[in-house]
């Protein structure tokens, strides 16, 4: 699934597609396309309620998660008619915009390549609501990933889970919502096999993590000197924490069912 | 994909046949014509079109409504549904009562047209329902013999019982007691008050104390009504969410009650729910037989908007974005949040309340599991 411009789909009228809008003529542009060839259509929050066709998947981009966090009850509405995904950057007020999202009972993804200090704990904020909060219905990626690769051991990889590996889903240059405006991936095959084989071979973290066959280098992008055990692996061990309670927790329930 | 029902509040009078003190509307002796209603049922199946969705929910209020006679039901039944049948739609009707004038000759049309049931509306204790004559026993009496006769034909009775200063001094057991042992019905909804329009004594609670009642109330019903088959609401509901059920919280706990519930009185007057459409005209969302296009007349309502974007701007004004309840609550009630505080801009007043129940049955909700 090609991950595009209006433009570039247009002009290539094969196959599944998400599609990118980030103007209103891309609205108009958008109906051009066969709906079901649209896997989902990627926009910044302002353009969610758009004449869109009807029943297409809306993958709402967040730019500012702080201040658009409020706006997202605008999705309300829009999520009776058509599946909502938000996806949040990893900035300031990521929790906040998640704790929303949730809320309203929207899937969430969390772009967060290599994230802050400041964004760390927001995430843990995040997990902690994701992990324990009632509200919590609908998958929030990445951790949804983590915590079914911990409990069964056969979940999507990260940079699959994201829709992020360019095998999976090759991504076309052009305009981006701003979400994803970090550098993507290169469109090469094989990308993340390969880079993850130069970053065990140059002794990276990565070499000896235990969460390596999930996380494929994932948090090493686009700088290999991250240090992921300042804070991507703490937070992944508190996901595999309660993946490990919640096994014990089955164990105990269908010991007591037998 | 297609779009959850419209709910929709008709009240087809703004009459009444009793004088209780608190009531929030004002009353006027109008009453929606038959030969006024195929236009306002078109231009509700227009709407319906416009939003996807081929149901309504129509929940039938008043005023009290059995004043029309169930001659007057009987044919909005039959018009209404031959329009809704041309159009490949339905609609759901629910019927909300003081069942005062009750009598055996309402039993087929709520057989047929209200698939046997029939809300009403009762206080425990009674200290502010009254007759025209201002009696608020003589008011339990004939309310107690019509819910009887009500029952001993057959039809399902659920009650609505709005909290005040009398039933928190009363407590919770004699409050169950008389609904389930007195009145003998089994199906319940706990509301709390606001002192809207022209009544008195619908006062907002203290939290603190609405809290301790609802706890009360709560364990009480856990401990010796819920395994009878008694379904105490919200209550029964917030168990299943926190059990992983499907649940159908009530409508002040909506992720944004505006973006779902449209009310229409006899006048055509249109407003969010019978809270407002009389109490508070100002928030009035325009008229429907002025404007019979009523997906326009949504759009352009500036009081609608306004409602609209209460949610979102409770995260920005209050603490609910913080609040481990907010996928429950979305900041509560606009309309007891008016009338308490003069503004729909802030949090409801029994928020409080709310958590205390929330994080109450949470705990009863694990230990069931």
């Amino acid at each position: 699934m090609h991950n595009a411009p209006v433009g570039w789909a247009l002009a290539h009228p094969a196959g599944p597609i998400a599609v990118r809008a980030t103007t209103a003529e891309d609205v108009v542009a958008v109906s051009g396309l066969h709906p079901d060839r649209i896997v989902a259509i990627e926009v910044a929050p302002g353009l969610a309620g758009a004449g869109w066709p009807e029943g297409v998947p809306l993958d709402v981009a967040l730019e500012d998660p702080a201040r658009e966090a409020a706006g997202l009850y605008a999705l309300n509405p829009i999520a009776r008619q058509r599946p909502v995904r938000v996806t949040i950057p990893g900035r300031p007020g990521i929790a906040r915009a998640a704790r929303v999202a949730m809320a309203l009972q929207l899937p969430v993804r969390l772009l967060t390549p290599q994230p802050s200090p400041d964004v760390l704990a927001e995430l843990d904020d995040v997990l902690e609501v994701y992990l324990r909060g009632a509200q919590t219905a609908a998958p929030v990626e990445f951790l949804q990933s983590a915590l079914a690769w911990c409990l069964h051991g056969d979940a999507p990889p990260v940079w699959i889970a994201l829709e992020l590996d360019p095998d999976w889903f090759p991504r076309v240059a052009g305009e981006a919502t701003e979400a994803c405006a970090w550098p993507p991936p290169p469109a090469e095959p094989g990308f993340v096999r390969a880079r993850l084989a130069s970053l065990v071979e140059a002794g990276a973290e990565c070499a000896t993590c235990r969460f390596r066959e999930w996380c494929q280098g994932f948090f090493k992008w686009p700088d290999p000197a991250y240090r992921c055990d300042g804070g991507t692996i703490p937070l992944l061990a508190r996901i595999e924490d309660s993946a490990a309670q919640l096994s014990r927790d089955l164990d105990e329930a269908r010991a007591l069912e037998r | 994909m297609s779009a959850p029902p419209l709910s929709l509040i008709l009240l087809p009078t703004l009459d009444c046949n009793v004088a209780c003190d608190y009531c929030f509307e004002q009353k006027l002796p109008v009453r929606l014509s038959l030969a006024d209603l195929p236009r306002l049922t078109a231009s509700i199946l227009d709407h319906m079109g416009a939003i996807g969705t081929r149901d309504a929910e129509v929940y039938w209020q008043g005023g009290e409504a059995l004043l029309l006679g169930p001659a007057w039901f009987a044919a909005a039944h039959a018009s209404m549904s031959a329009a809704a049948t041309a159009r490949g739609a339905a609609f759901h009707h629910y019927l909300q009562s003081n069942l005062i004038g009750y009598g055996p000759q309402w039993n087929d049309v709520i057989r047929t047209m209200f698939a046997g049931a029939v809300g009403t509306s009762m206080d425990f204790p009674n200290d502010h329902r009254r007759l025209k004559n201002g009696s608020t026993t003589r008011y339990t009496e004939a309310w107690l013999e019509a819910v009887a006769r009500a029952r001993a034909a057959g039809l399902d009775v659920s009650v609505i019982a709005v909290l005040h200063e009398g039933s928190l001094r009363a407590g919770a057991k004699g409050f169950l007691r008389f609904f389930a042992e007195t009145a003998g019905i089994d199906d319940l909804q706990v509301n709390l008050p606001f002192p809207g329009g022209p009544g008195e004594g619908g006062d907002t609670l203290d939290p603190a104390a609405v809290s301790r009642f609802l706890v009360e109330l709560l364990d009480l019903w856990m401990a010796r009504y819920r395994e009878h088959g008694f379904r105490l609401a919200p209550f029964v509901e917030l168990m299943h969410h926190f059990v992983g059920r499907p649940a159908r919280l009530p409508c002040i706990w909506q992720a944004n009650c505006a973006d779902d519930f449209v009310t229409i009185d006899a006048r055509g007057q249109v407003a969010l729910c019978d809270c407002w459409v009389t109490s508070y005209p100002q928030y009035a969302f325009g008229n429907a037989f002025a404007t019979p296009d009523l997906s326009a007349l949504l759009g352009a309502s500036d009081a609608r908007r306004i409602l609209r974007e209460r949610p979102a701007r409770l995260m920005d004004l209050e603490d609910c974005a913080s609040c481990p309840h907010l996928s429950l609550c979305h900041g509560g009630c606009p309309v007891r949040t008016l009338a308490a505080r003069g503004t729909i801009l802030a949090k409801d007043p029994y928020c409080e309340a709310y958590k205390a129940v929330f994080t109450k049955c949470r705990e009863l909700a694990a230990a069931v599991v």
